[in-house]
């Protein structure tokens, strides 16, 4: 007899019919677990959420009273009948894979995830399973991810060489600035200073225990000599982004390891898993069976095939799969 | 070569002279006349077959045929998909050499050997100079700053040497570049001109002459390492007629003129063998300049009259391109002619936004021809907070896109100043713009508000 899947895709996201609850749902749901705080994994609208202390930290800041259950890593919790765990995907602080144990086996989804340790994010760590649901957002050989050091070492000097213009790195506010802000603290010719977003959110992480420095907001104007800021993407085109008046804007992101996809000068800096890391990511889950989400699924399920894995894309309803 | 990824990377960021200044301090003199060498257009001759290369590459990276199409695809080049295909180098590799590299690839060797000892970066660059699609041409104004100040030697010379490891017959490049002698006399620096306007204050009428010839090239310096010209924009080269032009001036001076049939029609003086002119007055300048001068050198006509009467009457200028030249202010930019000497300004409509990464960064205006539009300029979009404004909830309701292109409804109409138009037959309209330049834009879907092309033709033909 063929056993009845654990996960299974829907509409709302990904189900878990013998635990009833839905992982990173996108629509509402009364149930949600949540992998980590990204607007597109965690939306409002749910009775419940399900999450780690350093997700629920970000939960709080972005979606205002909700109600959420706070799990810590590796803990079990007995839901229906399966049994569920959270462990560190590395992708920001408090993002998490979720482990769900049941009658069918051992499913993983990792959520987001990179495999490199940044020394903010609690460190991924591989989840042997059954199924694997893993991300592939950067699953093309092209992309390999440079040492952080020596991206750090880059942006310290394009800071230092910024010369009248104040430097401006774009970040999302929530993970990729903390992270830069972890990097290049006290490394620079001067202070960082964020958007009063950044600022607010990277306050609240540290409040949560997370090894970050202070950092001043900046509510906008001529920044102080030798300042780097760190400022949301979206604050370029914005009033405070002109009130800065000359400044050098770069972003960090995985998309500007490749030139015509990325923007000029930007750095090669990603909170995914890089090629090898996917790959690695898929070996050591000792999976009998993977499904990819977001990104290159169809490309990277077919090598997976090719090299001896099971492995098809996960049907997700922005593809077309519904 | 570690040193060239960090200078491209930081040109790529917006850095300049003090990015080119920190690389000629730290680069080894081999390495540096290597980077000299490929900035000034000298590739080694390209070797390879695309296929070959994506034969090689696809070995290496053990990928799959399909696998490396869908790469390349997503890349947009071979070159660049064999650049980032392969996994990369160890943390102990030792980065090769750019002038090993350069030699290697003179000899035809193929870039496999290294690309284990590059990162990505680097294998772009010899993938690129192996398949013949490399293209750098780097501003000469900021090289040569930082050249200048990180071997203490002046601009000038720097430039003449330059010019003359330039073309079929030059020299090769070596560290005499920036030796420091006796016999290098030191004129005053010639500022490469920019571009600026429109022009609001003329000043006084003294302070300014006429350039009758502003495509011409437009500096000439003498140094005893030979003539040089400097053209806007910091373009450089040495023509076989800079010889004669630069017989009757001694060594050590710079003149700024411009470069015409029949010899040189000069404007102004800088320096005049070795003594430094730029500090006296204009008049002074060209009073020396009107003896000393002698042919092909001729002194350009003076500006008679006032201004009232030169705006009034434009007939002692030629044609609407005419270009002034504020010789006495103190940053020596070159300035548009006033409005009032220029065409009058066109009223052309909004067809295209380019988005850049903050915004809008270009639009392209477009005339009526027959029943539809024909894009006729494409400008830096405007800075002001009004304008972005609008511009954001145009581009929000874009009706077509073409990548960061879009289209937009017509709904603004852009004021553009320009010296004159001129036949163009690859372009749509049929013309091009003289140094276009957008004075305003304005709600005014009317088409009868358009300026039309035959007025615009016509314009251009009358006297």
């Amino acid at each position: 007899m063929t056993k009845a899947p654990l996960l299974i895709p829907t509409p709302a996201g990904i189900y878990c019919p013998a635990g009833d609850f839905y992982i990173d749902p996108a629509r509402a749901v009364d149930r949600a677990v949540i992998t980590h705080a990204h607007a597109d994994h965690a939306r409002r609208g749910m009775r419940g959420y399900l999450a780690t202390r350093g997700t629920a930290v970000a939960l709080a800041a972005r979606l205002g009273k909700v109600s959420v259950q706070v799990l810590g890593f590796e803990e079990g919790l007995r839901i229906g009948g399966v049994t569920l765990s959270f462990h560190p995907s590395g992708h920001l602080p408090g993002a998490a894979q979720v482990r769900v144990e049941g009658p069918g086996g051992v499913w993983v989804v990792t959520g987001d995830y990179k495999t490199e340790d940044d020394g903010l994010a609690e460190a991924y760590a591989p989840v042997p399973c059954d199924v694997f649901l893993s991300e592939c957002t950067f699953g093309l050989p092209l992309f390999h991810w440079p040492q952080a050091a020596e991206v750090a070492a880059e942006m310290v000097e394009w800071w230092a060489q910024s010369g009248g213009a104040v430097p401006v790195l774009a970040a999302y506010s929530l993970g990729k600035a903390q992270r830069l802000l972890h990097m290049l603290h006290g490394r620079g010719p001067g202070p960082i200073l964020a958007h009063p977003v950044i600022a607010e959110m990277t306050d609240r992480l540290r409040a949560a225990g997370y090894p970050l420095p202070p950092l001043s907001a900046w509510p906008g104007g001529a920044a102080p000599k030798g300042a780097l800021l760190l400022a949301p993407p979206g604050a370029r085109a914005a009033a405070w982004g002109e009130s800065l008046g000359a400044s050098h804007w770069a972003d960090a992101s995985g998309w500007n390891a490749v030139l015509r996809k990325g923007r000029t000068g930007g750095f090669v800096l990603s909170d995914h898993a890089d090629w090898p890391g996917l790959c690695g990511a898929v070996a050591t889950s000792g999976a009998g069976a993977v499904h990819l989400m977001h990104g290159f699924t169809e490309s990277f399920a077919r090598y997976l095939s090719e090299t001896g894995r099971n492995a098809a894309p996960w049907p997700e309803e922005k593809r077309g799969g519904w | 070569m570690k040193a060239a990824l960090r200078l491209w990377a930081a040109l790529a960021r917006g850095a300049s002279g003090a990015a080119w200044e920190a690389y000629f301090a730290e680069a080894p003199e081999g390495e540096a006349l290597a980077l000299l060498r490929l900035s000034l257009g000298q590739r080694p001759k390209a070797g390879g077959k695309a296929g070959d290369l994506r034969a090689a590459a696809q070995r290496a990276a053990n990928l799959p045929d399909w696998l490396w199409t869908e790469a390349e695809a997503f890349a947009g080049s071979l070159g660049e998909a064999a650049a980032l295909c392969l996994p990369l180098p160890a943390p102990e590799a030792a980065l090769p050499k750019l002038s090993a590299l350069l030699a290697a690839l003179d000899q035809g060797v193929g870039p496999e050997g290294f690309w284990p000892l590059l990162p990505p970066e680097g294998r772009r660059v010899v993938n690129a100079l192996w398949l013949g699609r490399f293209r750098w041409a780097p501003d000469f104004g900021p090289l040569l700053a930082g050249l200048s100040a990180a071997k203490a030697c002046p601009a000038p010379v720097l430039a003449a040497r330059l010019a003359r490891a330039c073309g079929k017959n030059a020299a090769p490049l070596s560290a005499a570049l920036w030796a420091k002698g006796a016999d290098v006399a030191r004129p005053a620096e010639p500022v490469v001109p920019a571009w600026v306007g429109p022009l609001e204050a003329l000043g006084a009428r003294g302070d300014w002459v006429v350039d009758w010839a502003p495509e011409a090239p437009q500096v000439l310096a003498v140094h005893p390492e030979g003539p040089v010209l400097w053209g806007p924009g910091g373009a450089l080269g040495a023509p076989p007629e800079a010889a004669r032009w630069a017989a009757g001036l001694p060594p050590g001076s710079v003149i700024l003129g411009a470069a015409k049939a029949r010899g040189v029609q000069v404007l102004d003086l800088r320096a005049w063998a070795g003594e430094a002119w730029q500090a006296r007055p204009l008049a002074e300048r060209r009073a020396f300049l009107a003896t000393a001068l002698k042919p092909p050198l001729g002194l350009s006509p003076g500006l008679s009259g006032d201004w009232a009467a030169l705006t009034q009457s434009p007939a002692p200028f030629p044609s609407a391109r005419l270009l002034l030249r504020a010789l006495a202010l103190p940053d020596q930019a070159w300035l548009w002619a006033p409005p009032s000497l220029a065409p009058p300004p066109l009223t052309a409509l909004l067809l295209y936004i380019e988005r850049g990464a903050s915004g809008p960064e270009r639009l392209s205006f477009g005339l009526a021809r027959g029943n539809d539009f024909a894009p006729l300029v494409s400008l830096p979009a405007p800075s002001d907070p009004a304008a972005k404004a609008l511009l954001r909830a145009l581009a929000a309701e874009a009706v077509a896109r073409f990548g960061p292109v879009q289209q937009v409804p017509p709904r603004l109409c852009g004021e553009i100043a320009h010296e004159g138009l001129v036949p163009a037959p690859r372009r749509k309209l049929g013309y091009q713009l003289l140094n276009p330049r957008l004075l305003r834009l304005f709600p005014d879907p009317e088409l009868s508000a358009l300026t039309p092309l035959a007025d615009l033709v016509a314009g251009r033909q009358s006297p």
